[in-house]
């Protein structure tokens, strides 16, 4: 079992996707973009973060096209696959969300009140909706709240239909985000991750693989989730979606 | 109530139009376009002289920066035998600071109301080819195509012919 990390000229995210499943015990490999060798052999795919073609008309949109994508698309049906940030892009450009030929899922720039609100770099908080039905996810549950690293300037899902799964952006006590700044990009019904319909892939915006250990939290964060008892879930157990 | 539209767009070489180009060449399929140029759509409206609006445009860095970019307001200055398509967001986004700009210079007398800003895309082409082939093949985005301009959920796409681009320039919409 072996997993590829798939970056892109302008992903800065692979050694740190590649600590996380290190971390596991997970073997991984990292697969050039402009590779033409067969891909059949990796148990799964991995798509790390960054700027790929330096967002270039739209984040993800020019590795979304990409012969490679197209290969891997092929084999999706049978094995996980995980895309953060850009990677989380791409997949949405390249329709790993949607069923048919159209693309019914989209992650478009961040806004509030209708304007646009560029690079939010901060902490937030997720929780999972329909866990049991992603393979990244079946190890939360709807009560687990997971502090978060979110970096991003496109990260606004757009959606139609009900996504099966995900994980939705909420605040420091679980309860629903209420808007900036806990939805920190204006994603419709708070959706900080979405699943395909199969349960196999999730595209998600928010950076687990930097989320992993909660010494990383900030103070202010541990410091109230204290106070008022909560109780935070690092996402170290999502990389073992690959596992299954 | 008085609409006007201004362009701007890059002095040198446009990097995402070069790797539009670049990539419609290596995967895209023929005919391709052997030529892409990018530009920014503004449309202002609001109760205000047309020409006192384009003069603060012109010469102030509200919509552009002078150093390298160039407005657009004459349509001379595009290329007739290319094909025009503008990308709007089915969800504009305001352009509160543009226009807090703006007000902060014009008359009192005068005001805008809205300001609303778009990609336009201009392809050149060696060869005829249908607009729905464009539009299909280069321009809104679906799975197993490689047109990268547009998102169906988040994007229209509208083919401008040159009158019309050139009616934008030299007219004011008064309505």
């Amino acid at each position: 079992m072996t997993v590829g990390i798939v970056p892109f000229p302008g992903s800065n995210c692979e050694d740190e996707t590649a600590a996380a499943l290190a971390q596991l015990g997970i073997p991984y490999t990292i697969i050039p973009w402009h590779t033409t060798d067969d891909v059949s052999a990796y148990s799964g795919f991995v798509f790390p973060g960054g700027f790929s073609f330096q967002d270039r008309i739209r984040a993800g949109v020019i590795a979304a096209k990409l012969p490679i994508m197209a290969r891997i698309k092929a084999l999706s049906g049978s094995r996980p696959i995980l895309g953060i940030c850009n990677g989380a892009q791409i997949l949405v450009e390249a329709g790993f969300l949607s069923d048919g030929d159209t693309l019914d899922c989209a992650i478009d720039a961040n806004r509030h009140n209708g304007e646009a609100i560029g690079f939010v770099c901060d902490w937030g908080f997720l929780s999972p909706v329909n866990p049991s039905k992603n393979v990244f996810l079946k190890s939360f549950s709807e009560s687990d709240v997971l502090p978060v690293q979110v970096c991003h300037a496109e990260g606004r899902f757009i959606h139609q239909g009900a996504p099966v799964s995900g994980l939705k952006y909420t605040q420091l006590s679980g309860a629903p985000a209420q808007g900036f700044p806990y939805n920190p990009n204006g994603s419709q019904d708070n959706w900080a991750a979405i699943s395909n319909s199969a349960g196999n892939v999730l595209a998600i915006m928010p950076h687990p693989e930097r989320s992993m250990d909660s010494r990383v939290y900030p103070q202010s964060i541990r410091v109230v989730a204290d106070r008022h008892g909560y109780r935070l879930v690092p996402f170290t157990t999502l990389f073992k979606g690959f596992v299954t | 109530m008085t609409v006007i539209t201004v362009y701007t767009t890059q002095k040198q070489s446009d990097l995402a139009a070069v790797s539009a180009q670049k990539f419609f060449e290596m995967y895209g399929g023929a005919p391709y376009p052997r030529y892409i140029q990018h530009y920014n759509q503004y449309h202002i409206a609001g109760t205000f002289s047309a020409d006192a609006i384009r003069a603060i445009a012109h010469n102030s860095p509200i919509l552009y920066n002078r150093n390298n970019q160039h407005m657009i307001t004459d349509a001379t200055l595009f290329n007739p035998e290319h094909h025009f398509f503008v990308i709007k967001r089915r969800e504009p986004l305001r352009c509160t600071n543009q226009i807090q700009a703006f007000r902060a210079v014009m008359p009192a007398s005068q005001t805008i109301e809205a300001m609303y800003v778009s990609d336009m895309w201009a392809l050149d082409f060696s060869e005829p080819i249908p607009v729905s082939d464009m539009i299909s093949r280069f321009m809104m985005g679906a799975p197993n195509t490689t047109a990268l301009f547009a998102h169906p959920l988040c994007h229209t796409v509208e083919h401008l012919p040159f009158d019309a681009l050139k009616a934008q320039l030299t007219g004011v919409v008064q309505g």
